[in-house]
């Protein structure tokens, strides 16, 4: 046994040693790799932040998406220390490999907000996916490639020469519905859309695709009639598709549900009363006859009785139960 | 007389539990470090990287030991001080044997609670070491707090300090029920048969947390049947929270009950039926 146990006692020192020298290494090659200057400057009531010599200037948050996920924290000087009295907590952090976006979480009594910066010569760009107006050719330094940039013109093309650029397609009554992703030229702000396109064939057998419908979109509702609606974050648009044998296939595909094998579980298919009566049964008069048998053991043999500790919490639990069964019982009723 | 019987029921297991709740602590140092390393970027040290994996394996592996061994130490507690020749001497002490149960009830739940408290703290330890930058991040903190708050603010004071009352109780109910079944498997097994006694207590252990398991999803199913959560939803902010807090009444209630039984139960066949010949 004492064998095993110095054994066991060495291995656990050298453990700890390499645990110790592989962890000193690794930091000392993470931090080879850190070569930015941590430190940032935030201008007056956040009108801009100063890193690295370069501007960076807020841009609404709500509006798209940032495909990175690893970010770094800076440290953060205030130019004006007013500002910094009102905020109790401020950080700001870079995207690794992507020093043009800041991200910023400014705290207020245990509510936060977080805003991001982009650096002054990429404003615009970012400016431009936002407003669909015109967008950056997809970036080389994308580390997406699933990832496509398009514009509306782009768009038009595609229909007009029967071009397609695809991420993820679904098929639907000779229907292609697409999703797209936009992104600017780092491949950092990710914007999706999608469209649904109608094929048709040519006569010299080339592929055509007409769009009928684009939009940036969350979730999208068709409706028998022939109207369809965006839902989205910001506002709900319907259009009316003129297309009514398209209509009523996107009716079917999205207002059809399928058949469920458990429908008989759902509780409309049988009677209210079995279950009724079994959760009667369960919590109500079950505890109540057990209540009463031990209120009967515990009488029977009143002193040293060696089971009274038993009994009593049998009759106080099967208590709590009774009171909490009717309780929900009369608040659901 | 209860608190000395305690005492020794406590040092018995102490004596060897303290050796794992050691170990767990020493690992999640090893485990903590072994989180780092993987973290950094690990490209040109495969080897380094190797060796934090399997050494992360082993700890959490090494985590999972505290749990079971305090299972055992206590379960073998119980048996030798009432199911082997100890056993004759355990009943000539002048105790009831009432409060030779319950010593044992109480130093489990101890022990159980003990054992979480270790986990708990080891794996905070770990991700201590290994995560620093998340784990000691203020901005985490402040959000967890954040959160309560809001989460405090939703549902009031009252119903909060209600919730977590039940939900203690109810942790120490499940323990409770928990030790009090193995327990039981262990004398219903002494009182049938004279030999391979653990070996019968593992099996009607299964057989009996098969029952409540079968009890326990019959009533669960049986809600759904009836659409309570779908009622409960559709009930004003007031309901539904009462309601809540109603539910885990029944629910601890229930554990209660059956704990109790199971207790009444172990009493009887120490009164009535166990025989040590």
């Amino acid at each position: 046994m004492k064998k095993i146990l110095s054994f066991t006692l060495v291995l656990l020192v050298l453990c700890t040693l390499l645990s110790f020298t592989t962890f000193a290494e690794a930091t000392a090659a993470s931090e080879k790799a850190e070569v930015l200057d941590n430190y940032c400057t935030i201008n007056k009531n956040f009108e801009s932040i100063t890193f690295n010599n370069k501007t960076y200037l807020p841009i609404e948050k709500d509006a798209f998406s940032v495909s990175r996920t690893e970010y770094i924290d800076l440290n953060e000087k205030f130019a004006d220390d007013s500002t910094e009295d009102i905020y109790k907590y401020t950080d700001v952090y870079y995207y690794s490999g992507l020093s043009y976006l800041l991200h910023v979480d400014i705290e207020t009594d245990f509510n936060y907000t977080t805003k991001y910066y982009v650096e002054e010569s990429h404003y615009a760009d970012f400016l431009n996916v936002l407003n669909g107006e015109t967008i950056s050719a997809y970036g080389t330094e994308s580390h997406y490639s699933s990832i496509y940039s398009f514009s509306l013109e782009q768009v038009e093309s595609w229909i007009e020469n029967g071009e397609k650029i695809v991420d993820r397609a679904d098929s639907l009554a000779d229907c292609e519905i697409f999703y797209l992703y936009a992104t600017d030229k780092g491949g950092a702000l990710r914007k999706e859309s999608g469209m649904i396109l109608r094929k048709h064939s040519t006569d010299d057998g080339a592929d055509k695709y007409y769009l009928v419908f684009y939009q940036d979109y969350d979730r999208t509702h068709f409706y028998a009639d022939g109207r369809f609606a965006i839902d989205s974050d910001v506002e709900t648009t319907f259009y009316l598709l003129a297309d009514t044998e398209l209509s009523a296939a996107l009716s079917e595909f999205y207002d059809t549900e399928p058949e469920d094998e458990l429908d008989w579980m759902i509780t409309g298919a049988l009677p209210q009363g079995i279950f009724f009566v079994i959760t009667l049964l369960f919590f109500a008069l079950l505890p109540l006859a057990i209540i009463i048998v031990s209120a009967i053991v515990l009488l029977k043999k009143r002193q040293n009785n060696p089971y009274r500790l038993s009994l009593v919490t049998v009759m106080i639990s099967a208590f709590a139960v009774i009171i909490g069964y009717l309780v929900i019982l009369i608040l659901i009723i | 007389m209860f608190a000395k019987l305690l005492k020794y029921d406590l040092r018995s297991v102490f004596k060897y539990w303290w050796i794992a709740a050691v170990s767990s602590a020493a690992l999640t140092v090893i485990g903590g470090f072994c989180i780092n390393i993987i973290n950094v970027d690990y490209t040109e040290y495969h080897a380094i990287y190797t060796f934090a994996i399997i050494g992360l394996v082993l700890c959490i592996i090494g985590l999972v030991i505290p749990p079971v061994l305090t299972e055992v130490l206590i379960l073998v507690r119980i048996y030798k001080h009432f199911f082997t020749d100890e056993g004759y001497l355990t009943f000539t002490l002048p105790v009831k044997k009432s409060q030779l149960i319950n010593s044992k009830i109480l130093m489990s739940l101890i022990f159980n609670i003990l054992t979480i408290l270790v986990l708990g703290i080891s794996v905070f330890v770990m991700l201590g070491i290994g995560l620093p930058d998340i784990v000691f991040d203020k901005k985490l903190w402040v959000d967890i707090i954040s959160t309560i708050n809001n989460v405090i603010k939703a549902i009031g004071i009252g119903f909060t300090v209600t919730y977590i009352a039940e939900v203690i109780v109810l942790f120490i109910a499940s323990l409770l029920m928990s030790t009090l079944t193995l327990f039981a498997c262990l004398t219903v097994a002494a009182v049938i048969t004279r030999k391979h006694k653990i070996l019968v207590a593992i099996a009607i252990y299964y057989g009996a947390s098969s029952i409540l398991s079968g009890i326990i999803q019959f009533i669960m199913i049986d809600g759904s049947f009836l659409n309570v959560f779908e009622k409960i939803g559709a009930l004003g902010e007031g309901p539904q929270k009462l309601c809540f807090a109603m539910i885990l009444l029944v629910i601890i209630g229930f554990i209660m009950t059956i704990s109790a039984g199971i207790h009444f139960l172990q009493s009887w066949l120490f009164e009535r039926k166990l025989n040590l010949d």
